[in-house]
């Protein structure tokens, strides 16, 4: 249920209607206030994985990091894929050459 | 998302990529031999570089032999049975033992044969430089004393690259 307005409420709503503020804001207002908000974060306890988070953005806002980082992780890719495909062709050639000398050699047949 | 989100989960995709073009780049000749149906066949024309023409040569020989190498496998069976038999049945060397070692030894000289003369079939199908190779190869894997006892395990050693 609505209460009647008081008579002072009125009048104040009604100057607070008329008012205009007349002065401007500071230089460099809006900076200062993020300025504050960024230092009242840094000031709050953190978790530590946000604060792995954060290290890491960090990190890797750097350019020359993220450009090794990329460049490292290329290497590994090429290298693993390189070795694996050896490993597999090695294995590969070894069973067919055995399969040809049990196809043609009745010593080396394998038995049922 | 977030720059080095980007990077650190755009990196990763790309060594997965790198890995994975390797990879499969490297073993798609493999590959396509295993899938073949006569894998043994497919790798020696891709290890001796054989042509088609060479290959359809081969794979004739190779049909050819195949019944007389079946043929050898069972004797040379039936023989080791007999000589198990006989060897059990006694402590001394019977004449029967000596004479189912001679056969023994002259079924595994007719096996020698039938497979050079298989061989030399095959060498002469290829290239010289691979014929060569090949013989070298294949008589290595043969027809060494240790290669010569039915249902050996084969060990196949690579061969040499020219």
């Amino acid at each position: 249920m609505k209460t009647p307005i008081p008579e002072n409420d009125r009048q104040l709503s009604g100057l607070l209607h008329e008012w205009k503020p007349q002065s401007s804001l500071p230089p460099r207002f809006q900076e200062r206030v993020w300025k504050a908000i960024d230092r009242a974060e840094a000031s709050k306890p953190q978790s530590v994985f946000a604060g792995a988070v954060r290290w890491i953005e960090a990190v890797f806002r750097r350019p020359a990091f993220a450009t090794v980082y990329v460049a490292v992780l290329l290497f590994v890719g090429l290298g693993a894929g390189y070795l694996q495909a050896q490993d597999k062709t090695a294995q590969t050639e070894s069973k067919m050459r055995s399969l040809y000398v049990q196809s043609i050699d009745p010593y080396q047949a394998p038995r049922n | 998302m977030k720059r080095p989100w980007l990077i650190i989960f755009g990196g990763l995709a790309l060594a997965v990529c790198a890995y994975l073009c390797i990879y499969f780049g490297k073993t798609s000749a493999q590959r396509s031999v295993e899938r073949n149906t006569r894998p043994e066949l497919a790798w020696l024309q891709m290890e001796f570089q054989l042509t088609d023409a060479q290959l359809a040569r081969v794979m004739e020989l190779h049909n050819a032999y195949a019944p007389k190498c079946e043929e050898m496998c069972r004797t040379i069976d039936a023989k080791n049975a007999e000589i198990q038999r006989l060897l059990a049945a006694t402590n001394i060397i019977t004449p029967e033992i000596k004479q189912a070692l001679a056969q023994a030894a002259e079924i595994r000289a007719e096996c020698e044969t039938a497979m050079l003369d298989h061989f030399y079939k095959v060498a002469q199908t290829m290239p010289p430089e691979q014929g060569k190779r090949y013989l070298d190869w294949v008589q290595q894997q043969t027809l060494k004393p240790s290669k010569m006892m039915p249902g050996d395990s084969p060990s196949v050693a690579p061969m040499n690259k020219p």
